[in-house]
């Protein structure tokens, strides 16, 4: 964005592979990590986000832009003109867009959201990966969340017994 | 540790597994334990526990408005509980009865079934069955007698659940105390009459059942407990007191702890709350388990109203129900007319919901067949 307002903090976020970011120091809180460590004071040049490459970091950050709460002039004007109630269906049509990813870059970011303690993000991601394995079988699940069966034949009897009612 | 685990870099860390489990009802969370050990693991990891699904638990109480019955819940995950018991035939003539830790138990209403007899309706509200009771063997007339009835069902004791149905003979303005006991139990599908009562002792709320012995307490202060001993026999029977310096448990309740009977009683115009644990293997005597202070967890010290005359004294507090195992109190504050909890372990209250009734009963689900 070329025109910025005047006295809006901007954050350098990097990530392990070397890539800079710039955003708002209102967007970068968002994430309670990032916040504790700019209200520590220990945020001075650039916060390195270790664990988080360039292609999720960035992910990250589009969705805090889009989910920071629009406060100053321009919020203002903006809030001025759109009903809470359909700020909050746009904000959910864009989160079913937003998530619609591969599997890997879910597990990503469900990683990410957890590391940086993005409230909304998790509950998000989570919530996508509950609707997908809620109706499958045992075995899908498995395959979905690379887990192996390491019940033997008698112990997944029995705990299917003890559980039964939850497959009805 | 699996070696195809390490590669696969996409895989989920356990505490984000337990990050999306914490939002799944029990119910979901009892069927992905099956899925590998590592996860029945979660469920008894103490690291863990906090987090995850428990059974659910409510407060129940008889509706408003036309329906039956509503259920405030105190698991934030499970809306599969149909607390309004909706399920039910005819569900919009029937009344609330009494609820026993997954149980709840309804009658039609006089009104509906004045051409038949008094019908009961069991029910589990978190598995939608429900079965109809028989019709008792003799029929009281309505003006001449009053019921009280408890429903009576601990899933940890027995399968079987009773039904104790107490014929308070009543005058037109005074109930003169129950003069006759019917139980029911489901093994045998059938009711017997208890010919052993001994008539006019005069029962209250509360009441707990636990370990196959109903708990029930009477107007003199004591607390009468009815065992059952097997099918087709009347309970037995037997009496003790309250803890000491205690004589009713008006503003208090009755709860269990590892099959122990409890009951939390307020204390010292009400700035405490006692917890007192019932020893039924030696000497049914009380012993003290908590002290909790109520003036630190409302902020304030005056619990105890008097009216003018001095006459009438009450708490403006009261306790509706004790679960020990989840370590929580449920209690009304009578000046807020607030639904409340409290934390035995953190000393600290946090709010239910509005609300000024009194006469919540608890509930812990239960998914067993009927």
């Amino acid at each position: 964005m070329a025109t910025r307002e005047a006295g809006k903090k901007m954050i350098m976020l990097k990530s392990p592979d070397g890539m800079e970011f710039e955003v708002e120091e209102a967007v970068a809180m968002e994430s309670q990590t990032i916040r504790k460590m700019i209200e520590d004071d220990c945020a001075d040049t650039a916060i390195l986000i270790p664990n988080i490459n360039s292609k999720i970091l960035s992910r990250v950050i589009e969705y805090c832009n889009k989910h920071v709460p629009t406060t100053g002039a321009t919020g203002a004007a903006a809030s001025d003109t759109v009903a809470p109630a359909a700020l909050a269906e746009d904000l959910k049509i864009w989160d079913a867009e937003f998530i619609k990813v591969n599997r890997a870059t879910r597990f990503d970011l469900i990683q990410a959201a957890s590391y940086l303690n993005i409230k909304g993000l998790l509950d998000l991601t989570s919530q996508t990966t509950i609707d997908t394995i809620s109706d499958n079988s045992l075995e899908e699940i498995r395959s979905f969340l690379s887990t192996k069966n390491d019940y033997l034949p008698e112990e997944e009897q029995t705990i299917r017994r003890e559980n039964q009612w939850a497959f009805q | 540790m699996d070696s195809k685990k390490v590669i696969a870099a996409a895989n989920l860390t356990d505490d984000l597994v337990v990050e999306i489990f914490s939002r799944v009802p029990f119910k979901s969370f009892c069927r992905f334990k099956c899925v590998c050990k590592a996860w029945l693991a979660f469920a008894s990891d103490p690291h863990y526990h906090r987090k995850l699904p428990k059974i659910p638990t409510g407060l129940f109480h008889g509706g408003n408005d036309g329906s039956v019955a509503e259920l405030v819940s105190m698991s934030p995950n499970d809306e599969e509980i149909n607390g309004a018991l909706t399920f039910l035939p005819h569900h919009e003539h029937l009344e609330f009865v009494d609820c026993c830790n997954g149980l709840v138990l309804c009658k039609y209403k006089i009104t509906y079934a004045s051409a038949e007899a008094c019908r009961f309706i069991m029910c589990n509200p978190a598995t939608r069955e429900w079965s109809s009771l028989p019709v008792p063997d003799t029929q009281p007339d309505p003006t001449e007698f009053v019921g009280d009835t408890f429903l009576a069902f601990d899933p940890s004791w027995s399968a079987q659940f009773y039904v104790f149905n107490f014929q308070e003979k009543f005058d037109g303005y005074w109930t003169l105390g129950i003069n006759k006991l019917e139980v029911f139990s489901s093994d045998l599908s059938t009711w017997i009459v208890d010919a052993a009562w001994s008539p006019f002792i005069k029962i209250c709320n509360p009441h707990h059942f636990i370990g196959g012995v109903l708990y029930v307490h009477t107007d003199g202060g004591d607390i009468l407990g009815l065992e059952v001993i097997g099918s087709g026999i009347p309970p037995r029977h037997f009496t003790f007191k309250l803890p000491q310096g205690h004589s009713d448990l008006v503003s208090g309740c009755f709860g269990q702890s590892l099959g122990f009977l409890q009951c939390a009683l307020p204390e010292r115009s009400g700035h405490t709350i006692a917890v007192f644990s019932l020893d039924t293997c030696h000497s049914y005597k009380w012993s003290l388990k908590y002290r909790l202070s109520m003036g630190n967890a409302f902020g304030r010290d005056d619990f105890l109203h008097i009216d003018d005359e001095g006459w009438y004294r009450w708490l403006d507090y009261q306790i509706v129900a004790l679960d020990s195992e989840r370590k929580v109190l449920s209690l009304v504050d009578k000046v807020q007319m607030k639904l409340l909890s409290y934390d035995i372990i953190t000393g600290k209250l946090s709010e239910i919901e509005d609300g000024c009734r009194t006469d919540y009963l608890y509930y812990v689900a239960c998914y067993s067949k009927l």
